[in-house]
């Protein structure tokens, strides 16, 4: 073996042009391995503190939708609407989480979605309407800078608890929600933002008028604004994350008392529902009896609406009903042991609840940071792909050349296995020192990048850096793997010219010299 | 059920483009309707779902369908004034929603809240109340004006005859891209109206299995829209109280669903 790998140095050094470009390509894929690798592991890693440090905690517990998966972003369904189920039984299922020793922090949450609104008044059409419309594009719909100023992605919390988990904000102005209180607590950059839309500045005390949009129907509401936050340190959350009174969501969301009416209909009113045959619909007399003229009767319509008491109680919040229970455990470690002994009492107990881990709640969300990896991961298979191909022909040149040496080792009784080992031996001792000095470079280039704290600038940055500062960073399990990828590229590049090149007879091989 | 496809006539070689208009017309001889004929039908069609000159009133009553969901009800007064592109509807049930109201005039629609007592901009292509219902539905059009016919067939839907027109959208204001409609033969009355996307995907079928007559107007009086995206998922939409009289200018105003609500 010292002896083969002795030829196989010489034979480098020999050699030691094509020897450089093959060793170049080497180096360079491990540098890109190594480097990637570290761009998407602090990607994931921000992302993951991010969403446990801001919104999900280490563990989250949601209600069951039969229409899609539950997350912080409501269920995933095809229409997109599914109402966001309640926890059955809140308060056994909260009591049962606290009574655990795993836990060090809990608080149950509601969330929900709205868009702030201009008050539109009670004055002329024209006016107001030209006053909506001045921010539109031409084709009427909003461009997307103002669509996300006017976006809020409402987080109902409960006070006393909700900032005892989470302590990634501060309070910039005004002050935090309190028990009972009713108002909204939003991000300092977006209210600027809201401000230049509204062509005035909107203050803490100001009251803005929301429209909030659920399986339930459209709501328009007058919050105040009790005060501004931002976050501390370089975590980043999107602007458009609001802090609102639980019982204001609830009723935004439709999780109201009177959410389950019941309203009775004649038969001729759902008779169709109930019809898959479209053609028997069209068998009998098409027309209905002509109803009889009257005038117009607005009496008649104000005592209709006049009585609002059902509508009122329809529009009081459930107090008793969250969406989500979210806790940070003492332990990260034993996490998903937690989240198995809470799904297998809530089967005991037949309570609708599922425990999940962060990324559960992330939902879409958290997939998208997969998605990166498998883009990534298929990137670097084609440049593998490339690589091998690049360096098998160099391989290819530089055997072909070395026919009458082949032949000639061959001669001398040097059997065909002894050629394989002396050109894979040739292949690792390059493929290992260029790798080791690209992962080498790769973990040079990383930790300059990591100096350099690039600034992400936008929010698709922030999620691609995983933060608000380009933070990637070499592990030794990325830094070995780059190693033996690109062992594994040279070993296979070179197992094709060797075949070439046993192929020849020593004789001829020995004429070519 | 035989399809022609007059879109062919734009075939550039002129010989071939000769003969297809010979056997076109040839074709459309022996369906009996000429390109022309079923224009004057969608002409029909739109004079007899627009009110030029007069207004019309009623009260909607639509069941949402679920799979696996108890049914959803809503019941909405929707008052039109077509010549002025204006609506008002005011949400009668369910109670949670009573007395919200929606104003359109022109491109603009609002939103009333009358818990907060509060207007808000909202869009003509948002759905009404979660059913499969839109704004949209509740205005007049012109399908003459919006669409262009690609071909004409016969068909049979039930007991009636019916020309099967398909219609491609002339601009994008228009909901959906292409339509298929059944119109009954021996009266025009439009049966059945399948919805398709730009690539062809069937999105909607509205059945208008009952009429009233009014003012020698035809009127949908009960319509099923059948959501075939999402399946399971249907409406019922049943008018009754429909009136062509002439309403109060007020109605179509803000200030009409504040004073209603008071």
């Amino acid at each position: 073996m010292a002896a083969i790998l002795r030829i196989a140095f010489r034979n480098l050094f020999e050699h030691r042009s094509k020897s450089l470009i093959i060793g170049i390509l080497l180096a360079l894929g491990s540098m890109i391995l190594v480097v990637g690798n570290g761009f998407i592991d602090a990607s994931r890693q921000g992302i993951r503190k991010s969403f446990i440090e801001n919104y999900t905690g280490n563990v989250f517990i949601s209600g069951i939708s039969q229409e899609g998966d539950v997350s912080l972003f409501g269920v995933t369904s095809v229409g997109g609407l599914a109402a966001t189920p309640t926890i059955p039984q809140f308060d056994t299922v909260m009591a049962q989480i606290k009574a655990s020793p795993q836990v060090k922090s809990v608080t149950s949450l509601a969330t929900g979605f709205g868009i702030a609104m201009r008050d539109e008044g009670s004055g002329s059409l024209s006016s107001s309407g030209t006053e909506s419309l001045e921010d539109e594009t031409k084709d009427g719909e909003l461009s997307n800078e103002t669509a996300m100023a006017r976006f809020l992605f409402f987080f109902g919390i409960d006070p006393r608890d909700y900032w005892t988990v989470f302590d990634s904000t501060e309070i910039s102005s005004g002050e935090a929600l309190k028990p009972g209180q009713t108002g909204l607590v939003i991000n300092e950059s977006q209210l600027a933002k809201l401000s230049d839309w509204m062509k005035r500045e909107l203050r803490v005390g100001d009251k803005l008028v929301v429209q909030g949009f659920s399986s339930g129907g459209m709501k328009l509401r007058e919050i105040p604004i009790v005060g501004t936050y931002k976050q501390k340190g370089d975590t980043t959350t999107p602007e458009q994350m609001a802090f609102i009174d639980i019982d204001t969501l609830r009723v935004m969301a439709g999780m109201t008392v009177g959410a389950n009416e019941d309203i009775s209909l004649e038969e001729s009113q759902t008779a169709m529902l109930a019809t898959d045959d479209f053609d028997s619909l069209f068998g009998e007399e098409l027309f209905d009896a002509a109803p009889a003229q009257g005038g117009f009767d607005e009496k008649a319509l104000q005592t209709q609406l006049s009585d609002t008491r059902a509508r009122e109680l329809a529009n009081t919040a459930d107090t008793g009903a969250w969406q989500f229970i979210v806790v940070r455990t003492v332990n990260e470690a034993a996490v998903a042991p937690f989240i198995a002994s809470l799904n297998k009492s809530f089967a005991e107990q037949g309570i609708a609840a599922r425990a999940g881990d962060w990324l559960a709640a992330a939902g879409p969300y958290g997939q998208s940071v997969d998605v990166i990896r498998i883009v990534f991961t298929v990137a670097i298979v084609i440049l593998s792909i490339v690589a091998v191909i690049i360096i098998m022909n160099t391989f290819v040149i530089s055997v072909i050349e070395r026919t009458g040496e082949i032949g000639t080792m061959r001669a001398i009784g040097a059997g065909r296995s002894f050629i394989r080992r002396l050109f894979a031996a040739e292949a690792l001792v390059l493929a290992g020192t260029f790798s080791l000095l690209g992962a080498g470079l790769g973990t040079v280039v990383t930790l300059v990048l990591r100096a350099l704290r690039i600034k992400a600038g936008n929010p698709f940055l922030e999620v691609l850096f995983g933060g608000t500062y380009l933070s990637p960073f070499v592990t030794p399990v990325n830094f070995l793997s780059a190693l033996l990828a690109m062992l594994l590229v040279g070993y296979l590049a070179h197992l094709y010219p060797v075949s070439v090149a046993l192929r020849i007879q020593p004789v001829r091989a020995m004429q070519q010299e | 059920m035989n399809t022609i496809d007059i879109s062919r006539r734009r075939t550039p070689a002129l010989a071939v483009a000769a003969v297809l208009i010979l056997c076109l017309g040839m074709s459309l001889g022996a369906q009996g309707l000429s390109n022309q004929a079923a224009e004057k039908i969608l002409e029909e069609l739109d004079d007899l779902g627009n009110f030029p000159g007069k207004d019309y009133s009623a009260l909607f009553t639509i069941v949402s369908e679920k799979p696996g969901e108890k049914q959803s009800v809503s019941q909405v007064r929707v008052f039109r004034r077509d010549s002025r592109k204006q609506f008002t509807i005011l949400v009668m049930l369910p109670e949670v929603n009573k007395g919200q109201g929606y104003l359109r005039e022109d491109d603009n629609v609002w939103f009333y809240d009358p818990t907060s007592r509060k207007f808000s901009h909202s869009s003509i292509k948002e759905n009404l109340q979660n059913s499969e219902a839109k704004n949209a539905d509740f205005t007049a059009s012109s399908l003459k004006d919006d669409y262009g016919i690609q071909s004409i067939a016969e068909g049979k839907l039930g007991q009636y005859p019916v020309w099967i027109l398909e219609l491609k959208a002339k601009n994008n204001e228009v909901p959906y891209e292409l339509l298929k409609l059944h119109i009954r033969k021996d009266r025009t009355m439009l049966l059945k109206e399948e919805a398709f996307s730009v690539n062809g995907r069937l999105m909607r079928t509205t059945l208008y299995p009952k009429y009233v007559s009014l003012e020698n107007k035809l009127l949908p009086s009960q319509i099923l829209i059948v959501d075939e995206i999402n399946k399971g998922e249907k409406s019922q939409i049943s008018m009754t109280e429909q009136n062509v009289e002439k309403l109060p200018d007020k109605v179509f105003t803000k200030a009409f669903l504040e004073q209603v609500n008071r």
